[in-house]
């Protein structure tokens, strides 16, 4: 029996979050509208999470949540935080969901960067970090919210694209041995 | 159900969950109790070193869109803006003009009181590499650190005024946190009525000078600058204009929107004083008579933005002695 490429799927994560950390600490501030900066690895982190298991997602969203912190002004393990339980939270769910319509897709994906988007700015509030929780919900979390899921919108078809690739592969390789 | 005990045992995800959970949440408590030079404020210092390329790249590769976008902002620009400025430039020659004369004669009386420069301030000229990567913060990251006699703490402003103050500080690279983020605060006051008061920002980046009183006289226009209370910042920087005026809710204090002088973006440069307390508090606090300052010429004079790279002095000071 042949099981999907192991390494293959662990060198997509690899690779996926270093692209988009560079990509977020490189691309991100010169792209704000309005200063609302988009968080590509909150997208990243919803999107891995969609393909992977629930101990890789949670891994991935701790790690490049610390990444994160360690490299803007925020607080030192809230994304880390925050972003472990969304990883853990989309890869907990019934991957059938992800293989519906784009406009379920889309939704699915705009509720899961409103979910991390909302937790970040609920957690910087208890820790009195966020001073005007209802300005930054309309600041910051809603027009981020938007940001994040056109990114993932854009990338999700790539990843299913390339998942997909992976599986014929393992298809006909099974089939020639069969 | 029997257990297969050569079957390799798996770590349950929730168990990792809450190992990892656990994890952010002594970071977050150690992070915010711990001193400045903590070892968790160290590895940021070093994150901040490690990404500053990073940063760099993204300024360059993203210049040409940035300028895209200054050039659309400008093709759309009506006739009636183009005349309006043409009238601001001829307005603010005149000025500069005036502006000269008045400091030539401050010098000289300068010379005859035997006054010295109020605030002998070095300064360093450094560049603007990247705006902040999150929404919830509004910083800027300069291409110079600790090595270039930077700390924290430090002022840090344009060409035309304040914009911010060091918050970390890395070999370096620095983060500056502008007056306009939520978690800043300026004493300041108004330089038609010399009233002091609390300059701060919000989360949609909107200034607001707080505890100005409504017996105090406030016009849109009054120009708001730095009142050197509290010893960070030099007295008579420049900040801003009051954009909008009203009663406060609370029937004491008025509603004050200040219009900041400068917004920075990548790619422009920006002076950080360096010179130390010591030297400007003995002087404000000592030499200052109250209610003989003048019309706040001062301003003008730490604003010369000879922003080079390198030291170079900023003589921000003959408000104080008069």
């Amino acid at each position: 029996m042949i099981r999907e490429p192991r390494r293959t799927r662990l060198s997509f994560t690899v690779v996926g979050s270093l692209l988009t950390f560079i990509l977020q600490v490189t691309v991100a501030p010169n792209i704000a509208i309005l200063d609302v900066v988009p968080n590509f690895i909150l997208g990243f982190v919803i999107l891995n999470a969609m393909f992977s298991n629930t101990i890789r997602s949670s891994l991935t969203g701790f790690i490049l949540g610390l990444l994160f912190d360690l490299t803007t002004q925020g607080p030192l393990g809230a994304l880390s935080f925050v972003l472990a339980i969304v990883g853990y939270s989309v890869s907990s769910l019934n991957k059938e969901l992800f293989s519906g319509s784009w406009q379920v897709q889309a939704f699915f994906l705009l509720g899961a960067a409103f979910f991390g988007e909302l937790f970040y700015a609920v957690l910087l509030s208890v820790i009195g970090y966020d001073s005007d929780f209802l300005l930054s919900l309309g600041m910051r979390v809603l027009p981020g919210t938007l940001y994040d899921a056109l990114f993932g919108l854009i990338v999700f078809p790539l990843m299913q694209r390339s998942g997909e690739r992976r599986r014929g592969k393992s298809d006909l390789l099974r089939g020639k041995l069969d | 159900m029997a257990l297969n005990p050569n079957r390799p045992r798996k770590l349950p995800g929730g168990i990792l969950l809450f190992v990892l959970c656990l994890l952010s949440v002594v970071l977050l408590t150690v992070w915010a109790r711990e001193p400045i030079d903590g070892p968790l404020h160290r590895a940021k210092s070093v994150a901040e070193t490690a990404v500053t390329p990073l940063r760099l790249v993204g300024s360059v590769i993203t210049t040409p869109i940035s300028a895209l976008g200054t050039f659309f902002t400008n093709v759309t620009t009506d006739e009636e803006t183009v005349a309006a400025l043409r009238a601001q430039n001829e307005e603010l020659e005149s000025q500069v003009i005036r502006m000269e004369e008045y400091r030539q004669e401050n010098e000289r009386l300068s010379q005859l009181l035997g006054l010295k420069d109020a605030y002998n301030l070095e300064t360093v000229g450094a560049r603007v590499i990247s705006t902040s990567t999150d929404s919830w913060n509004r910083t800027i990251t300069i291409n110079k650190g600790s090595l270039a006699g930077l700390a924290v703490g430090m002022p840090v402003m344009s060409a035309n005024g304040l914009i911010g103050q060091i918050e970390s500080v890395s070999p370096y690279s620095s983060v500056v946190r502008l007056i306009i983020d939520e978690a800043s605060g300026v004493s300041a006051f108004l330089q038609s009525s010399r009233t002091e008061g609390v300059l701060s920002g919000s989360v949609d980046g909107v200034l607001r000078l707080d505890f100005i009183p409504l017996t105090v006289a406030v016009e849109p226009g009054d120009i708001v600058i730095t009142s050197g209370a509290g010893g960070v910042f030099p007295k008579g920087i420049p900040i801003g204009e009051v954009a909008t005026v009203e009663p406060g809710a609370s029937g004491v204090y008025h509603y004050i929107i200040v219009k900041p002088v400068t917004r920075v973006s990548a790619y422009e440069e920006v002076l950080v004083l360096i010179g130390n307390e010591a030297e400007i508090s003995p002087v404000e606090q000592g030499t200052a008579p109250s209610g003989s300052e003048g019309a706040g010429n001062g301003a003008e004079g730490s604003s010369a933005g000879d922003g080079t790279d390198g030291a170079s002095s900023a003589n921000g000071g003959t408000e104080a002695g008069r």
